[in-house]
């Protein structure tokens, strides 16, 4: 939390700050009432307004705009100077799913097998997962998170970064589901004389028979799903059903080309409701992607450029899709080095090689909250939405901006997050 | 008795030859060799003369030679005679290393128990060692070389080379030089220190500066023992006492720009008499090499790995720049021995791990790139007899130098040259012409026939596609269609060469053109391959053909 | 496949100068550098001038609408109203920024190997040895405003090799890229690590000393004890050689000298403060540790590298003047690194440290200026604070803060010119100058936008088969 004490944000009403507002046991649902007034909101989905307020209640937003009566009795926040924005979310992560790289005691990210898209990651979230905390202190309200490896991973889920129980925290604890296509084995296979062409052909034949096993499993799988009770019971099958009957996107981490360019055909075999994450070279599909209207869930942009690939390949492809048309998210890939409260900073680097400003903003606020069915309730900041907010001192995407008040599900976020209290500790080291 | 320059010449030879071995121990005839075409190298051409070989060596060479009687004539009219040919890159009857070397990680160390040579023996002694198969010398014979320099082929100090001739049979007695060069590479031990480059070169400087300081040591203690503790004995360091005093040459494997400029560093550092072996990116480090000498590889590296290839990355090009800018690589590869010699650098040819049947075509491209043909035979004689140094008793035809010759039609750099024998201390071994074989010109070659249906099943990223193939054949080209549920697409470029057959269609898919190039092997009414499917990837087919 | 004449052209547009350049010594081995396989070698910075551009100098604040005049490679003036000479090439910086080059104090970039971890001291060992001039991380850094890099040995030992010190002239040979004149440094490495216990036991190797934190103070004392050892040997052979020079009639025979040890070698020019440690490092307890030893050996650690938990002991570390390196805000991704904040910086810095931000990686190499931006926001460094930590305390760090870092007279024209502030969200870098010289220039440079343009040209689909398959 980078609210600082020392900095003197002015905070009224009758909590002192050191008290951390203790959650209730049942949210959303909460007797909470907040007005942020006297601040810039900059809502999204409409035009920014100067010395606005907005009010919170019960978790969720009540009123935003010029001119809003403060309600008796909520607890007033003075954003003066500063600019009120919806949470943020990261379309692609690991929240909760590990906690110290290096230990594997704490690592939920990756199952044995191929197939599991049974699996649902959701109970095996960590609420009390101190990235939690730390990346909400910037003003990631909400995650995604999915497990990785192999070629079906599974259920991902849509969580807050607020809750005591996994359940609490899930805005959706299946929202997608999650897979992969396969590749030509590892990059190009240039080694040596004959050594190369053997390693390009293996791996095309690998690649192939992985197409071809792929395409069988749906193909049972919908099969399985199309009878009315089957026996015995596959789960498995039974966890494709809402992908393969349209009802549920399907979110396929891919790299290449070629693998984009087979997931489209998969994609209309089967009907699928498809959203490309990764993709970092979909900007060649770009025109095919908008007319499909495919999103594309773009980044991190701190991947580096595969091969013969230009050295800005990375930051300019989520431009050169939104350019097109192509409805575009930001995730961070966040495997637990504490790199999903740098959302914003991934847009910031896109707009530096060609994204709007504008769409890059809404690419970590709206865009998100629509591909993931949640826009009625995220994304932006309109009456009847869920208070995922946070006041900032200046664009969420220049690194030098500080975050002063967080909200999730209308509950202001305490401070004490392990970094600021470290820091603080630290701080008031008396010199040796 | 009259010391003929052929007897004070066979004296000199029998300087050189094991002291057991007898220069008889092989039954060599005594041959005239008539009517050739003598390329001597080191005294011009010969149009019409005469060789006369006996007891493995050259007696007399000249354009009008007395034939003793005893001699067996043979009538080389219409060939030409040239020395056979010395590569210095070879690892014959040597095992091969065990592990890869080079940065040994965690893996490598499983193998740790290993009782072979782990590439760090300065003191290992290939004369020794030398066990060669004679299924494995005819190969390399018949490609015109007569002797190899054999030395590991792994390692960071490999020890020491032996020079040996490609005779059917060959055991230790017939080395013709042991010990002539400590050779040094850049490859590490595996599951032990060093095990990546990092160690490698600290390894090799930290072994010579023992190297240097022992060498006084013994000589102090040779002149003056009483008194001093005496120096402890290390064969690997001894062995490198020479070395560090130019005594002894080193040959330091080196190919690309980086490892060549390292190796000319080490030498730089312990004044070494070194030779660079490898250099093929020679090119790219002409300032380096000033002055020094290298045995250049005609192996021509991958244009890919090329020192340089990703520079085409920071600089605007077109698409599609790969293809082109390897074959210009590629030149540049070819191009190398001839910029070594316009820059001055001394140098021998080598196969550097070349096949021995592909030496002399890259030898010949080397020459296509720029490299004078004449220098370019000198490189594979004469030159490397003087980085050996036995230029006294091989790589020229002179009276009294041992008798390696290699017999060809014509020119041997020549586009046609074929070779029909070689001479290896006297001793003929005849050259059969070649099978001929389906790369290249294929004029005498049988093509396959493909004309007629063919079932097809095609497996790629897609899934399976059943085709069938429609082809018609003329020669060894052929054309047709495919039909298929995706369509009918016309087959263009359709080629057969021997048994392999390409050809490529062009597939319309929705609005997209997309270019399909397949191979296939062609086996009777069979056909298996491969088909490149633009950006879908690739994928594998197999057909039958209707009888 | 059609050729498109790209290749053998290198672009050269108006910018380059008109004046032909007296050669300085390195140019003489640039010729040695053939097209196709090396990148055109940008002219020798003789006279350049970057007008009309917001100048971020690092050592004395912001000038608006200023102007770097270079001469011979060196900067030769700065401010505004600077006369500009006739026959300059001029850098149009209407609009943009300029910062020093960024100086990276914490890469493995270029190098073909990283670490010879078969020994736990291996100070014998040289980065320069290793290093390959074609590594594409290194051009995709210099895209990112990176003129210098500290190119370390690994932290699998405890005692590493040595380091170069590098700048990035992107198409020059391997000895072109060294920074000469820069100080020889050497790494060093504490905890996880070096004690190997996150990759566990190998099966059939022994496990290397040392496994615990107290056996790498261990192992550090026994080197450094050898080291003096080694140094009164060779004192003594000195010592004994000029006194039988000198005729001395109790002088020895000739005396033998001590065996070289390249690996004690470096070690005692540690001892003699002649060259510079950098120590990886975490938690608190294992830097005091280094501290101490430092200390009662007599020399001076350089820097701290990563250095997580520096924050919590700061005061000592900037009194023994050592430097810190550090990740804005990496973390976690370690035991070692639970502790880390991303306040360390700033609270560092605050307590007097001079703080650097690397990268340890040629990812983040090409965003440091985001990085160090972190800086400002996690702990209120201030602006100036936050560039010096990707530019002049980096320098001082390496030994090289007098010949760059910083927008100084008679220092080398590093600079690296963005489109906007370098720490404002939508800036990027348009060109990097070192020695005065383009090495990268973002309208020369293939970029995602020019390739898309080359595809539209073409009559074909969108389709690309670039590189064999």
């Amino acid at each position: 939390m980078k609210r600082l004490m020392l900095a003197g944000a002015v905070i009224t009403g009758a909590t002192a700050p050191l008290a951390a507002q203790a959650p209730s046991t049942r949210p959303p649902v909460q007797p909470s009432l907040f007005a942020i007034s006297n601040t810039t909101i900059v809502p999204v989905t409409g035009p920014r307004v100067a010395a606005g307020t907005v009010v919170i209640r019960n978790g969720k937003i009540e009123a935003a705009g010029a001119n809003i009566a403060t309600p008796p009795g909520a607890t007033v926040i003075d954003g003066t100077g500063l600019f009120l924005y919806p949470g943020m979310i990261d379309s692609g992560d690991r929240m909760g799913l590990v906690e110290i790289g290096s230990v594997p005691g704490g690592q939920d990210t990756q199952e044995l097998g191929q197939y599991n898209p049974h699996n649902a990651v959701l109970s095996a979230v960590n609420p009390s997962s101190v990235h939690v905390p730390i990346t909400r202190a910037n003003g990631v309200t909400t995650a995604l998170t999915s497990a990785q490896g192999g070629m079906i991973q599974g259920w991902a889920a849509l969580i807050d970064l607020v809750g005591w129980t996994p359940d609490e925290m899930a805005e959706n604890g299946r929202v997608a589901m999650v897979m992969t296509y396969p590749s030509v084995g590892g990059g190009r296979g240039r080694g040596g004389f004959r050594g190369g062409q053997g390693q390009a052909g293996d791996a095309a034949e690998t690649q192939s028979r992985q197409v071809r096993e792929l395409y069988d499993y749906l193909r049972e799988a919908k099969a399985y799903n199309a009878r009315s009770n089957p026996v015995p019971r596959n789960l498995a099958f039974a966890a494709l059903g809402p992908a393969l009957r349209g009802e549920v996107p399907v979110i396929f981490d891919v790299q290449t080309e070629g693998q984009i360019r087979g997931v489209l055909a998969l994609t209309d075999t089967f009907k699928l409701k498809t959203v490309l994450r990764g993709a970092t070279e979909s900007w060649m599909l770009a025109d095919t992607l908008a007319a499909r209207k495919i999103p594309v869930i773009v980044g991190p942009l701190t991947a580096v450029p595969s091969g013969d690939a230009p050295y800005d390949a990375v930051y300019a492809y989520p431009g050169v899709l939104a350019k097109a048309g192509v409805l575009i998210a930001f995730q961070t890939d966040d495997g637990g080095e504490g790199d999903a409260r740098n959302l914003p900073y991934n847009a910031a680097l896109a707009t530096a090689y060609g994204l709007d400003p504008e769409e890059g903003l809404r690419a970590v606020t709206i865009n998100p909250a629509r591909i993931w069915g949640v826009a009625d309730r995220l994304g932006s900041i309109e009456p009847g939405k869920v208070a995922n907010l946070f006041l900032t001192t200046g664009d969420p995407l220049d690194v030098r901006s500080q975050v002063r008040e967080v909200f999730i599900r209308g509950q202001r976020m305490p401070w004490n997050d392990r970094h600021t209290e470290e820091y603080l500790k630290w701080r008031s080291r008396p010199k040796p | 008795m009259r010391l003929t320059p052929a007897v004070r010449a066979l004296s000199l030879a029998a300087a050189f030859l094991a002291p057991t071995a007898s220069p008889l121990r092989a039954q060599s005839d005594t041959w005239a060799l008539t009517n050739a075409r003598i390329q001597t190298v080191t005294k011009g051409v010969i149009d019409k003369g005469t060789i006369l070989i006996r007891k493995g060596l050259i007696e007399a060479v000249g354009p009008a030679v007395t034939i003793p009687a005893d001699a067996r004539v043979m009538d080389l009219a219409g060939k030409t005679v040239s020395p056979s040919l010395i590569d210095l890159t070879s690892a014959l009857g040597l095992a091969a290393p065990t592990t890869g070397g080079g940065g040994g990680g965690p893996g490598a160390a499983t193998q740790q128990a290993q009782s072979g040579p782990r590439g760090l023996e300065p003191e290992r002694d290939v004369a020794r060692e030398l066990k060669v198969p004679p299924a494995d010398v005819k190969p390399i014979r018949d490609a015109g070389i007569g002797v190899v320099l054999v030395a590991p082929s792994r390692g960071l100090f490999r020890g020491m080379s032996a020079l040996v001739p490609l005779r059917d049979s060959v055991a230790e007695a017939d080395v013709i030089k042991p010990q002539v060069a400590m050779h040094i590479g850049y490859q590490g031990v595996s599951g032990d220190y060093p095990g990546t480059l990092l160690g490698v070169i600290a390894y090799q400087r930290q072994a010579l500066y023992d190297a240097q300081r022992q060498g006084a040591l013994l000589d102090r203690y040779r002149t003056a023992p009483r008194g001093i503790a005496r120096p402890e004995h290390d064969p690997g360091i001894d062995a490198l006492v020479p070395v560090v005093r130019g005594q002894k040459p080193a040959f330091i494997e080196a190919s690309n720009e980086n490892e060549i400029r390292r190796s000319v560093r080490l030498a730089k550092e312990f004044n070494l008499k070194a030779t660079v072996v490898g250099a093929t990116e020679g090119f790219l480090a002409l300032d380096a090499l000033a002055g020094r000498q290298a045995v250049v590889s005609v192996n021509y590296p991958q244009p890919t790995a090329t020192t340089g290839w990703s520079y085409r990355l920071s600089q605007r090009r077109g698409l599609n720049d790969s293809a082109a800018a390897t074959g210009e690589v590629q030149k540049r590869l070819e191009g190398n021995a001839a910029a070594l010699n316009t820059a001055g650098v001394k140098f021998a040819l080598a196969s550097g791990g070349t096949r021995p049947s592909d030496f002399l075509g890259n030898v010949r491209k080397a020459i296509a790139a720029g490299l004078p043909a004449g220098v370019a035979l000198e490189a594979l004689t004469i030159r490397p007899a003087e980085f050996a140094g036995v230029d006294q008793i091989l790589g020229s035809i002179e009276a009294g130098k041992i008798a390696n010759l290699v017999v060809s039609n014509g020119d041997l750099l020549a586009d046609s040259a074929k070779i029909s024998a070689v001479f290896v201390d006297g001793i003929r071994y005849a050259v059969a012409p070649p099978p001929a074989r389906p790369a290249g010109g294929g004029n005498a070659v049988v093509a396959a026939q493909v004309a007629g249906i063919w079932t097809m099943t095609l497996t790629s990223p897609q899934g399976p596609l059943e085709i069938t193939m429609t082809l018609t054949q003329s020669g060894s080209t052929f054309s047709g269609s495919m039909a298929s549920q995706m369509g009918t697409m016309e087959i263009t470029g359709g080629e057969i060469s021997g048994r392999i057959a390409t050809w490529t269609t062009i597939l319309q898919v929705g609005g997209q053109s997309i270019t399909i190039n397949y191979r296939g092997e062609v086996d009777n009414n069979r056909m298996t391959g491969s088909a490149e499917l633009g950006n879908f990837g690739s994928g594998t087919f197999t057909a039958e053909k209707k009888p | 496949m059609k050729r498109l004449g790209f290749l053998a052209l290198p672009l050269v547009t108006g910018v380059l100068a008109a004046q032909t350049p007296a050669a300085p010594a390195p140019a003489a081995r640039d010729t040695s550098r053939q097209p196709v396989l090396s990148t055109p070698i940008p002219a020798a910075g003789t006279l350049v001038a970057v007008t009309n551009a917001t100048i971020i100098t690092a050592t004395h604040g912001t000038i608006e609408k200023g102007t770097v005049l270079i001469r011979n490679g060196k900067i030769a003036a700065v401010g505004k109203d600077i006369a500009v000479p006739a026959g300059a090439q001029i850098i149009d910086g209407t609009g943009k920024y300029v910062m020093p080059g960024i100086i990276d104090a914490h890469s493995h970039s270029s190098g073909e190997a990283i670490n010879e971890g078969s020994r736990s001291v291996t100070a014998q060992a040289r980065m320069e040895d290793v290093l390959r001039e074609d590594a594409i991380g290194l051009y995709r850094s210099l895209a990112g405003g990176v003129t210098t890099l500290n190119i370390l040995h690994g932290s699998a030992n405890t005692i590493g090799g040595q380091n170069a010190t590098v700048k990035i002239r992107w198409g020059l040979p391997v000895d072109s890229l060294l920074f000469a004149g820069a100080p020889p440094g050497i790494k060093f490495a504490l905890g996880e690590n070096v004690r190997q216990t996150n990759i566990g036991n190998i099966p059939g190797r022994t496990p290397r000393y040392p496994r615990t934190r107290m056996g790498v103070e261990e192992l550090l004392r026994e080197s450094f004890t050898r080291a003096k050892e080694y140094q009164a040997e060779w004192k003594a052979y000195e010592d004994a050689k000029t006194l039988r020079r000198k005729g001395a009639k109790n002088a020895d025979a000739e005396p033998i000298p001590p065996k070289r040890d390249l690996q004690l070698d470096a070690l005692v020019e540690i001892l003699e403060g002649k060259r510079l440690v950098h120590a990886h490092s975490y938690r608190s307890d294992e830097i005091l540790m280094l501290l101490k030893v430092a200390k009662d050996f007599g020399f001076r650690i350089a820097s701290l590298q990563h250095v997580l938990e520096g924050y919590k002991v700061a005061d000592e570390i900037a009194a023994a003047n050592t430097g810190a390196s550090t990740f804005a805000d990496n973390w976690a991704y370690k035991l070692e690194a639970f502790d880390a904040i991303p306040f360390n910086a700033a609270l560092m810095a605050e307590r007097g440290v001079k703080v650097s931000i690397n990268s340890d990686s040629d990812e983040r190499a090409r965003r440091l200026y985001q990085e160090a931006a972190k800086a400002m926001k996690y702990g209120g460094a201030s602006e100036e604070e936050a560039i010096r930590m990707i530019t002049l305390n980096a320098a001082w760090q390496l030994g090289v803060d007098k010949l760059t870092g910083s927008i100084d007279i008679g220092k080398d024209a590093d600079l690296a010119i963005f489109s906007g502030h370098p720490f404002a969200p939508a800036s990027r870098v348009e060109m990097t100058l070192i020695d005065g010289r383009v090495f990268f220039d973002r309208n020369k440079a293939p970029t995602l936008e020019y390739l898309i343009e080359l595809m539209k040209r073409r009559p074909r689909a969108n389709t690309t088969s670039e590189g064999a398959q």
